[in-house]
């Protein structure tokens, strides 16, 4: 048969080892009737010297494959160790020390001390109880929302492209000079959103909220969190419809066929089909959005600075204070890692109803 | 389905997708129109706030640009992320893959537990990172925040890549090192240009995720040639109770838009990284 | 040209074993079909001899040089893909020269090798197309011109005809024959299609829960089955099996003759009374589905309350080959005699599932 020329093994270094001959199991002549031929081979192959088998580089290529893996895989594992492991013993040892901005070495050991003065701080409770509220709020609205819009994006419609860029631009724009854009539109004076609420009669005279000109968003405790929650609610939006829109786009077709033969309609579609399937991709969308969300720091001191008062104290903002501003590192330490336990008791039990989940999937 | 009610329908989905649309473009809409407002129809409570009366100035543009200290954060804000997006590919990639094909079960699985990185929160460990960043003598310095911003991106983008890789099927590198490569070959030749959408979105979140720091570049920097868009922007552009809202604005117009139309381009190719991702 | 022999080849994943100590040798430039249902362990096997997976235990030689340890790039095996793994981001140009590209064939030669492999498979007008945009046919030859073009010394189908529609699956299947034949390259054929094996097989080799059954040539492997599972698995309808004590006897569809009234079978015959439950026409024949009854008259599976039940083996459930007239001659819901040609029965001990030669039944 006319073939193309036998390509040249060139740069292919020989076979490594000798071969190894010393292998149990015969060739059964009743299996194998080739035997005759591979005979002759065996008689060719036991000729030659015991040896290892055919080895690359001295290195059995399995274990080639793995030390490929960990080569490939260390830079990040060595980077992870040394910028967040390391940094994270460290100020768990800061919050059981005695050090301060004056004193940054000192690591006296003192036990829970830090602690329990950190406690004792009504801002601390406060920050406690607002980081609390500011999270879950902004969760519970956020799962609504972004099903619901992730329904939206599941379709097609004309213009689609256009809403997807506009729909980024919360997310795209820093978190610091979001947060000052807010700052304006919540403005106790100037704030445009009053101004449409003065144009339909929600607020000033004979208003539905008046006779006030203005809802002071930042500038009452209650309505303070709310906008936090709002503003965050805002930030987050398109992040937690990505999330929610990638699980969404994996529910079979046919699926919903099927239920559209059975007679449902749109809510019932979707209580009963969508929002059971897309629960795991809620678990990744409230994981993801929560961490960003209760580590958030810059929202507050840009839009409320924890006030009025202190009446908006988060646990960032407050460990930043104390620590930095307050001049008390070990404190801020102890305030920072108040959430840690939480958190991690939180993300495991999350973690281990994803996993089921997948199983059953 | 009769014709009121298919009409009704789709008037409520576009109303929908209005809102949906509004809910973005309101501040997007009103920083705009702000960056040209002439100060006293600002300080105007009277009058439609998106409108111009009177007409519009390019003044405050003018003093962003030749005035403030802005140029300079957006150059090091550009620097750094243009750095922080090459080490995070380089650490990132290659991790990825690794676990997506190379370390059996409990890489490919190890997906979710990446998230565990981001339980330590920043505010916990700017104090022993500034420690660091002091004893490099990298304090004050762009250099510092080229150093650890890399701990928010590696994680996420690690995360978003093991599943772009898990998704791309195991007979295709199978396939190439039958066909004469090494595994690494593989990976070079096959895996990483099908991983090329995944890649693109890792680039803009990892930019964007470092652009949004506020805490490490409020603490390693306090100069101000060294700052950041995120942190010098709102420091250095109020003064006591005085804000410079137009100049703000365009400050943050610059730096939200093209990203925003960055984000909204790789709208689709998000969607699918996520998807591989959760498919897990 | 390479022989492929493996000895007590071995695989296990933790406690599992997937191949249980694989003899096989081919001979020079055959098709050996490898044929088994799924967790066989012939997938297994196939990604051992190409070097995708290192075995547990045993050896595998190529040109009677042993390869374990030696990467798959090493081993000069070309592989086609049940999904024909097509890299989607080239051209079918590109993805026929990969291989030469990575092997470092001299550029030169790319062009003129392409164009032959192209030319054999007839695709050459689909040089500049993606592999998104083809057929699954022409998938299939892509594939195939890439495994082609680099003049290996073995090739390994894995279910190369699995992701075809039916229609196309009888041209593929001579076509494949065909390029085997002229190009006299040693051919691994890996599948779960007996009639692809009996088909293409130079010689089939039957693989169940990591064991080699059987191998031999397709008449051999019909006509005296070494193995119950062999016997019930070659052959449409499989042969069949009837308890006899600590046997099976197997006996082909075929090979029950129709007794008139009045017959009485040959010296050398056997006697079998079936009880018709079904008949099929196809066309070229009949098919009887019935159950034996024994030399007395008496039903060996209950009777009617049985025909619910899940059959067993050996059970005593018959199907029955009728030439196209004969059909007629019988009707549902009677019992008819049969003779069957003493050398026609194969006996197979019980409990070992092997096959009983000489001695009685």
């Amino acid at each position: 048969m006319p073939g193309p020329d036998r390509p040249g093994r060139s740069g292919e270094e020989g076979f490594g080892g000798e071969v190894d001959p010393g292998v149990d199991g015969a060739v059964d002549p009743a299996v194998d009737p080739a035997a005759g031929a591979a005979g002759a081979i065996a008689a060719k192959v036991s000729a030659a010297p015991p040896g290892t088998r055919g080895r690359v580089a001295g290195m059995h290529v399995v274990d080639r494959e793995r030390l490929l893996g960990w080569l490939m895989l260390s830079p990040a594992l060595l980077y992870i160790v040394a910028f967040v492991g390391v940094p994270f013993v460290l100020a768990i040892l800061l919050a059981f020390s005695n050090a301060t901005i004056g004193n940054p070495r000192d690591f006296t050991f003192v036990g829970f001390a830090n602690f329990a003065r950190v406690i004792q701080q009504p801002q601390f409770l406060m920050a406690l109880r607002n980081s609390g509220i500011v999270t879950f709020g902004t969760l519970a609205v956020l799962v609504v929302l972004a099903t619901a819009v992730s329904e939206l994006f599941a379709r097609d419609f004309r213009g689609k492209r256009l809403v997807q860029v506009l729909f980024m631009l919360p997310w795209a724009m820093p978190v610091s000079l979001g947060a000052i854009n807010w700052l304006w539109l919540l403005d106790s004076q100037f704030s445009p959103i009053d101004w449409v609420f003065r144009q339909i009669g929600v607020l000033g005279p004979g208003g539905l909220f008046g006779p006030s000109m203005h809802f002071y968003y930042l500038g009452r405790a209650d309505l303070a969190l709310a906008s936090l929650v709002m503003v965050n609610v805002w930030r987050m939006l398109p992040l937690a419809t990505i999330i929610v829109l990638a699980g969404r786009l994996a529910i079979p077709k046919d699926r919903f066929e099927q239920a559209e033969i059975d007679g449902a309609g749109f809510w019932r579609v979707l209580v009963r089909i969508t929002v059971p399937a897309l629960l795991p991709v809620l678990v990744v969308a409230i994981l993801f959005t929560g961490l960003l969300v209760i580590g958030d720091m810059a929202t507050v001191d840009l839009l409320t600075r924890g006030g009025p008062g202190d009446s908006t104290q988060v646990l960032p903002y407050w460990a930043f204070l104390t620590g930095i501003r307050g001049g008390d590192l070990s404190g801020g330490a102890a305030v920072a890692l108040f959430l840690l336990p939480v958190l991690l008791a939180i993300s495991v039990f999350v973690l281990r109803y994803a996993y089921r989940s997948e199983s059953t999937a | 389905m009769s014709g009121p009610v298919r009409f009704v329908r789709q008037a409520a989905f576009y109303l929908a997708v209005l809102i949906v649309s509004l809910f973005a473009l309101v501040p997007g809409i009103w920083m705009v129109i702000t960056i040209f407002k002439r100060s006293s129809d600002l300080y105007n409570a009277q009058v439609n706030p998106f409108f111009f009366h009177p007409s519009p100035t390019l003044k405050h543009l003018e003093f962003l640009f030749t005035q403030s200290p802005f140029p300079r954060f957006a150059v090091n804000s550009l620097i750094i992320g243009v750095c922080v997006v090459a080490i995070t590919l380089v650490v990132a990639v290659p991790a990825a893959y690794a676990l997506a094909r190379l370390t059996g079960r409990w890489g490919r699985d190890s997906g979710m537990a990446l998230f565990l990185v981001y339980l330590i929160p920043p505010t916990l460990l700017f104090i022993p990172l500034y420690q660091v960043v002091t004893f490099l003598g990298l304090a004050n310095t762009i250099w510092a925040l080229v150093l650890v911003y890399p701990t928010i991106t590696i994680p996420f983008c690690s995360w978003l890549l093991l599943g772009f890789f898990r998704s791309i099927p195991e007979t295709l590198d199978a396939a190439a090192m039958i066909d004469g490569n090494s595994r690494f070959g593989a990976f070079r030749k096959v895996a990483l240009p099908l991983a090329l959408p995944g890649i693109a979105a890792c680039v803009v979140f990892a930019f964007s995720l470092q652009l949004s720091d506020y805490i490490y570049a409020s603490t390693f920097v306090t100069s101000t040639s060294a700052m950041t868009v995120s942190f010098g922007v709102p420091t250095e552009m109020i003064r006591g109770d005085v804000f410079f809202w137009q100049a703000l604005m365009g400050a943050n117009a610059v730096v939200a838009i093209p990203l925003t139309i960055a984000y909204g381009l790789l709208f689709n190719r998000l969607v699918m990284g996520f998807q591989s991702a959760e498919n897990v | 040209m390479a022989t492929l022999q493996t000895r007590g080849l071995k695989r296990h994943y933790g406690k599992i074993l997937a191949v249980d100590g694989i003899d096989l040798a081919t001979a020079e430039g055959e098709l050996l079909a490898v044929l088994g249902p799924s967790g066989s362990g012939k997938s297994t096997l196939m990604r051992m001899v190409a070097g995708l997976e290192q075995p547990s235990g045993g050896d595998i030689l190529l040109d009677g040089r042993s390869v374990v340890g030696i990467p798959a790039r090493k081993r000069n095996v070309a592989m086609v893909f049940q999904s024909y793994a097509l890299y989607p981001h080239m051209s079918v140009f590109e993805n026929i020269v990969f291989p030469l590209r990575s092997y470092r064939v001299p550029k030169e030669t790319w062009k003129g090798k392409v164009d032959w492999a192209a030319g054999v498979l007839g695709i050459e007008h689909l040089l500049q197309r993606r592999p998104g945009r083809l057929s699954g046919g022409e998938s299939q030859r892509v594939a195939l011109a890439r495994a082609l073009v680099r003049d290996p010394e073995m090739f390994i189908f894995d279910e190369p005809l699995s992701a075809l529609d039916a229609q196309v699956r009888h041209t593929a299947r001579a076509e494949l024959r065909d390029l085997q034949k002229r190009t006299q390259v040693t051919c691994l054929y890996v599948t779960h299609d007996q009639v692809e094996a009996m088909g293409l097989g130079d010689r089939v080799a039957v693989m169940k829960d990591g064991q080699l059954r059987q191998l031999g040539a397709p008449r051999e492997l019909y006509f005296e089955p070494e193995d119950d599972f062999v016997a019930s698995f070659i052959g449409n309808p499989p042969m069949n099996l009837l308890a006899r004590g600590d046997a099976l006897i197997g006996i082909r569809a075929e090979h029950f003759r129709l007794l008139q009234d009045g017959d009485e079978p040959d010296v050398g015959e056997h006697r079998f009374r079936v009880r018709l439950d079904q008949l099929e026409f196809l066309g070229s024949e009949w098919l009887g589905y019935g159950r034996v009854a024994d030399a007395g008259g008496e039903e060996e599976a209950g009777g009617e309350e049985d025909a619910g039940r899940k059959r067993a083996r050996g059970d005593g459930h018959v199907v029955v080959r009728f030439g196209q007239d004969r059909g007629s001659e019988v009707a549902p819901g009677q019992a008819y005699d049969f003779a069957v040609p003493g050398r026609h029965i194969k006996t197979f001990d019980r409990s070992t599932g092997r096959r009983r030669h000489a001695g009685t039944r």
